[in-house]
């Protein structure tokens, strides 16, 4: 086993054991929860066993196997930016839409 | 119409220096439905505000143009108005233009009056602010379909129709763009007025700069996927 792959394992198990953590504290939802377990758990299996992703990788016309999970962990990134980005904007219309409705009750106030 | 059924909506944040003398000037022009919403100026723009014979609002944090402007429409459709003027704060409107905006929605040819300072040679606007301008008149008209000669032009008069159509989601100056999208997407009656636009050292600085152009087009997409 290569050092790149330990490193995977035990950061990967560090995150799963964090996310479950927040599961159990209910500070995440279980949908959410799925996610991220089922994402920690591949990286782990992949981790683990290199030989479906590098015939992935042969099929994909990558050289190598790490290649292909740069390439996928970018489009990954960019995915999650973008929807933490939609989320952002929903939750600053949201603080608006209170800051909007305190002004106008301050005025009935008067 | 008497005027008592048109509301005058100003979006301020810490326009302290110019925002005594932009309400005084309407109501000289005898405007009565002035309504001051302050953006959470750090400065005494409410206070000052407050002292004169007007409505006044105030966000309790600094949200943009855009959502004082809803803030001011939403609270306007609630006192009964039947038109809606929007009016910037640092002085560069002139008070006596907006019986040109209103004008056309009184004999219901329209429903929405946008100014324009391109149709007349009062405005001093400057050459790159110009050009900025007419580009985004241009990228607007193309995309929404519907002939402007100019853009982001905060005076504006909406009637009530429009104005219940009309939600400005943008908080900031996108708002703007967003106006004209609504515009097309509710087929509503519009005309474009030529009107004067004092631009001044204070008005400049106060103003949007030109590289925002790039930030609101990208807002707009965004919001465009969102909904």
């Amino acid at each position: 086993m290569e050092i790149i792959q330990l490193f995977l394992i035990i950061f990967a198990s560090f995150a799963y054991s964090s996310v479950l953590l927040k599961f159990k504290k209910k500070e995440i939802k279980k949908n959410e929860f799925l996610t991220w377990a089922l994402f920690w758990i591949s990286v782990i299996t992949i981790s683990i066993f290199t030989g479906p992703i590098t015939a992935a990788a042969n099929i994909a016309g990558v050289t190598r196997a790490t290649d292909l999970i740069v390439y996928c962990s970018i489009v990954i990134l960019f995915y999650l930016i973008f929807q933490t980005y939609v989320k952002v904007e929903k939750t600053n219309q949201d603080i608006t839409k209170i800051v909007r409705n305190i002004a106008i009750l301050k005025n009935k106030e008067k | 119409m008497e005027k008592n059924k048109i509301f005058i909506v100003i979006a301020a944040y810490n326009e302290s220096k110019k925002i005594k003398k932009v309400i005084s000037d309407l109501q000289k022009h005898n405007y009565k439905n002035i309504i001051v919403v302050d953006d959470g100026s750090s400065d005494n723009t409410y206070d000052l505000a407050k002292k004169r014979k007007v409505f006044t609002l105030k966000h309790i944090i600094n949200r943009g143009q855009g959502a004082a402007l809803q803030t001011g429409i939403k609270f306007a459709l609630k006192k009964g108005a039947d038109i809606i003027v929007t009016f910037d704060a640092d002085g560069q409107h002139k008070a006596s233009d907006i019986k040109l905006l209103v004008t056309p929605i009184i004999k219901k040819e329209v429903e929405i009056s946008l100014g324009t300072r391109f149709k007349n040679k009062k405005s001093n606007t400057p050459l790159i602010r110009k050009i900025f301008l007419k580009a985004g008149a241009f990228l607007l008209s193309k995309t929404n379909k519907i002939k402007l000669t100019d853009s982001h032009n905060g005076l504006r008069a909406i009637s009530k129709y429009a104005a219940e159509k009309i939600n400005i989601k943008s908080d900031g100056m996108e708002h703007a763009s967003e106006i004209i999208s609504e515009i097309t997407k509710h087929k509503l009656k519009y005309k474009e007025i030529p009107v004067t636009i004092e631009y001044t050292k204070y008005s400049k600085q106060h103003g949007q700069s030109t590289l925002n152009a790039f930030r609101i087009l990208f807002k707009m997409i965004i919001r465009g996927i969102i909904s």
